[in-house]
């Protein structure tokens, strides 16, 4: 690809070149189908490959529609700092100021909470909390008084653990401050004034051409339509419903690259409020595949340079979206297949690569020589919301891999609301580094292409009276120790 | 009069010869009347027989299967009988009660209403006979409130129509009614309900009820005509509280298993009603016409010399469907279309299917003399949300639904002819009556029963037989 231009011919044979080679693909990665779009100022190619539902067979198009999954907390996050904007809302004050019923189940973090704090999932909520409140427009304010029941999972502003729960809150932050329903505020602030088709509801999506989730088909065959459409519509503002097509995510990013305006020059966000999206405000570990989070824009490590972006993931459709400033480069995947992470490695990145001059992040990987790590202060059991774990040293499973040095394995609860039966899981860890106080490892094995790592503080202030980490990081979520 | 059945096959085969005759004759029907796409199905003493036509969606094709669901519209009131009838079968539901002693929303209305809201009784509303304006359109939301709602926000607004347990107008309101009944009756949502009482015990596992259901399988998409072409429309017809009247979503497959039972009595597991209960719903309690009654709330017609049970669905004109069956021959036939002249085409299939499955002929009614004065009959009719105008010229009688909010909707202006004293039918079918004028105790005509909808005989001032516009939306 040259990166001089995207449309070095044209654009009609820009996008059937990509769309063949992200063809392949699907291919080697059992993806049903995707749609992708890159830009870079204005210039735009799109193209799609495969089909947006195995059973129907119906071909995927560039503007077909795509759930954008946690994407979706892009617009969230957008759409608060519009009350921001409209003084409205102060980042810094408890969410309970504007929510005089918020209830997290712990008084002193109720009356703690901030906005800025559930924007850059630092609250303490526990983050996959997913209950199925139906279809009503009370369905967000729902869920969110059902919290009381749930309970913390750490201190407020104390750690970063991904946290889905909290959006919904923001949600009904909006939801009450504008006087309407999350998807009316989402179609009136954002969706209309950028001109992007799309919608939340599976009767707008049905009857337009749509995506299809795909889910892992039985014993590693291939993958099949998912039995549900979407998850509980009372995780709307957290990415539950949201669809569109790439071309919709450009029109979101371009507004976000041109200091807050729509291209018809409509002032849709304030160019402080477009910055303070973009700034760090929690750094992750060291290594880490996100260097850090913004409000609540992840930045991504690309050689030296930072890249905005977020992915996102429903009931079988994933998505990707990757932006440079300093370029004005973006890159959208969506996809309907857990193949998608891969795919987006394998296609996206390389043309984002190529498009920004940057170089691509490497992989996190298992070591080829892992450090000699001590990681028995590290056994017990640990939860969060729904799923328990438990940490063992290395030679107790018979899973083990042979420089494995801890196994970790999952057991999460059956959950209703999102269709998942509770098999556990056995993954074994190798180590990755010790850094100082901090103790990371890595899965051994790979899950659709990529390692999971894990990171305990083994400082005082981390540990246990006895010794034990209090919270293992797990990719982006904390567990909280469990066991003495 | 075709045989009763003795002993039908335990084990349904296939016939063959008889798909092979109707997917010549879909094909054909379909391309003829410009329908996008439409499922056919026959079973015939437990043989079934399905054939299909074209695709889902005109902009995105997918060619239509057996199970391509598609809204099977009005049908679904049949659905919602039957679980009102569970609940009357086990003793808590009274048809001859006051709906008001279940529901005391009904009589939160205008006092001047209060009399009337009183007498409509549980069977009223399955037989039309409720009385209150049946063709109301409004948004109840998405939640599981939508019928509560429904009920307690919309029905006190509705003005009333006509006495009720007396002339029969089709009424989807009242379907809305009875489902919120049942939900008070029975707890739980009129969906659930439906499932667990009556869709899973039948074994109609691609049956759905809800958008995001269906929105990940394959489904037909309603089509309107635009500037001479078959377009398909964007947009989600039917709020989540009239599904109880109109918003079932079902394959061919599933319509065949669904007259299996309502036939036989035969489902996957223990009927959602017994024998009994089922042939109750096919006895005629109201009167449409001389040739059609309603039973609960099966529309009962004569045609071809048979006793049909029958109901038929348009959502919006969108997604057309007919569904038919001839109890006594263990014969059901049920079309799925995804447009407007998919009407015509559920019409041409039944015809066809009782020709040639049961031998009998649909034959048009004898014609009658017109009566000497023709302007008493000249009018508008209003049934709520339209009106049948009614003009003379040259000797006859001409007759057209109209919408004024929509005049888009409009029918066509239809040559009338007489089959009977007050008694019309039209050459779009004439083997049945299209409508019946009703008289006041002083032999005056104050209304047109057009197909099944009561007209009310409008002041003169607003009829003129050349004026376009009709009386507002009421």
């Amino acid at each position: 690809m040259q990166t001089s231009t995207l449309t070095a011919d044209s654009s009609a044979d820009r996008s059937a070149e990509l769309s063949a080679r992200l063809a392949d693909r699907l291919d080697e990665f059992d993806l049903p189908g995707a749609a992708f779009a890159f830009a870079r100022g204005d210039e735009l190619v799109q193209g799609a490959a495969g089909v947006l539902s195995r059973t129907t067979g119906l071909a995927a198009t560039p503007d077909s529609w795509f759930q954008i999954g946690s994407i979706t907390k892009l617009f969230t996050g957008t759409m608060v700092m519009q009350l921001v904007d409209d003084g409205l809302v102060d980042l810094d004050q408890p969410v309970r100021g504007y929510l005089p019923d918020f209830d997290a189940g712990d008084e002193a973090a109720s009356s703690s909470i901030t906005v800025r704090q559930l924007l850059t999932h630092t609250s303490g909520l526990q983050g996959d909390y997913f209950a199925d409140f139906g279809r009503g427009s009370d369905a967000v304010r729902r869920y969110v008084h059902s919290l009381a029941d749930v309970g913390m999972l750490h201190e407020p502003g104390s750690r970063f653990s991904y946290c889905n729960s909290g959006f919904s809150v923001l949600g009904l932050l909006l939801e009450t401050l504008r006087g309407n329903d999350f998807d009316s505020i989402l179609t009136e602030r954002l969706l209309r004034p950028l001109g992007i088709a799309g919608g939340t509801l599976a009767e707008q999506a049905m009857l337009h051409r749509a995506a299809v989730g795909h889910v892992d088909g039985p014993d590693g065959s291939p993958v099949v339509p998912a039995g549900a459409w979407a998850i509980p519509y009372s995780a709307g503002p957290a990415g539950a419903t949201p669809f569109m097509s790439p071309a919709g995510l450009v029109s979101f990013v371009r507004m976000h690259l041109a200091g807050g305006l729509a291209t018809d020059g409509t002032r849709v966000l304030s160019e402080e409020s477009v910055a303070a999206m973009q700034r760090m405000q929690v750094a992750l570990p060291d290594r880490w595949p996100v260097r850090g989070i913004g409000m609540p824009w992840a930045l991504y490590p690309w050689g030296d340079s930072t890249v905005l972006g977020h992915d996102g993931g429903t009931l079988g459709q994933y998505s990707f979206l990757r932006v440079h400033p300093d370029t004005g480069a973006i890159a959208v995947l969506l996809t309907n297949g857990p193949g998608g992470a891969a795919v987006f490695r394998r296609f996206g990145q390389p043309l984002f690569a190529e498009l920004t001059g940057l170089t691509e992040p490497e992989p996190l990987v298992p070591p080829e020589n892992p450090p000699a790590v001590d990681v028995r202060p590290l056994v017990g059991r640990y939860a969060h919301h729904g799923v328990t774990i438990d940490l063992g040293v290395g030679g107790e499973s018979p899973a083990m891999d042979d420089r494995a040095a801890a196994t970790v394995t999952t057991v999460p609860e059956p959950n209703q609301a999102l269709g998942e039966g509770g098999e556990s899981q056995v993954r074994s860890l190798v180590p990755l580094y010790q850094d100082g106080s901090a103790l990371a490892l890595i899965s051994a094995e790979p899950e659709h292409g990529s390692y999971l790592p894990v990171l305990a503080d083994l400082s005082a202030a981390g540990l246990t009276p006895d010794g034990h980490p209090r919270h293992l990081l797990l990719g982006s979520r904390v567990f909280a120790r469990t066991s003495g | 009069m075709a045989p009763t059945p003795q002993n039908p096959p335990a084990v349904a085969t296939t016939d063959a010869d008889l798909q092979a005759d109707l997917q010549e004759f879909l094909g054909a029907a379909a391309a003829d009347l410009g329908v996008p796409g439409a499922a056919v199905g026959i079973t015939y003493r437990g043989v079934d027989t399905v054939a299909v036509t074209g695709v889902t969606s005109l902009a995105d094709p997918l060619p239509i299967d057996a199970d391509t669901l598609f809204m099977i519209g009005s049908t679904s009131k049949t659905y919602t009988a039957t679980l009102a009838m569970s609940l009357v079968q086990q003793g808590l539901l009274d048809l001859d009660r006051p709906v008001h002693e279940y529901l005391p929303d009904v009589l939160a209305c205008p006092p001047e209403l209060r009399e009337q809201r009183a007498a409509v009784r549980v069977c009223d509303l399955f037989t039309h006979t409720a009385g209150w304006v049946g063709d109301v359109y409004f948004d109840a939301g998405p939640g599981d409130d939508a019928l509560a709602r429904a009920v307690h926000e919309q029905l006190p607004t509705v003005p009333q129509h006509t006495a009720p347990g007396n002339r029969a107008s089709y009424n989807n309101l009242s379907m809305v009614v009875a489902a919120r009944l049942v939900e008070v009756l029975a707890g739980g949502s009129y969906e659930a309900l439906l499932r667990s009482r009556v869709l899973e015990p039948i074994g109609l596992t691609n049956t759905f009820l809800f958008p995001a259901e269906v929105a990940n399988r394959r489904h037909a998409v309603g089509h309107r005509e635009v500037a001479g072409r078959q377009v398909p429309m964007p947009d989600w017809p039917l709020p989540r509280c009239f599904t109880p009247t109109g918003g079932v979503l079902s394959s061919v497959r599933d319509q065949l298993a669904y007259a299996r039972f309502q036939l036989t009595g035969r489902g996957a597991g223990d009927p959602p009603i017994d024998d009994t209960t089922r042939e109750m719903m096919r006895r005629p309690r109201s009167t449409m016409n001389p040739a059609q009654q309603v039973g609960i709330n099966w529309l009962l017609r004569e045609r071809a010399g048979l006793q049909l049970v029958a109901h038929g669905g348009n959502v919006s004109y969108l997604q057309l469907s007919a569904f038919a069956m001839v109890p006594e021959a263990e014969f059901a036939v049920s079309t799925l279309t995804n447009a407007r002249p998919g009407e015509k085409l559920g019409g041409r299939v039944l015809d066809w299917a009782l020709q040639r499955v049961l031998g009998a002929q649909a034959t048009p009614l004898p014609t009658v003399p017109p009566p000497g004065d023709l302007a008493e009959l000249v009018g508008d009719y209003g049934t709520g949300d339209a009106f049948v105008a009614v003009r003379e010229g040259a000797g006859a009688l001409t007759v057209q639904t109209r919408y004024p909010a929509e005049p888009s909707l409009d029918g066509p202006v239809l040559p009338a002819h007489f089959i009977g004293p007050d008694l019309l039918a039209t050459n779009e079918d004439p083997a049945e009556p299209g409508g019946v004028f009703l008289r006041d105790a002083d032999g005056r005509v104050d209304a047109l029963r057009w197909s099944l909808r009561l007209g009310n005989r409008l002041p003169t001032d607003s009829a003129s037989p050349d004026s376009t516009a009709g009386p507002g939306d009421r």
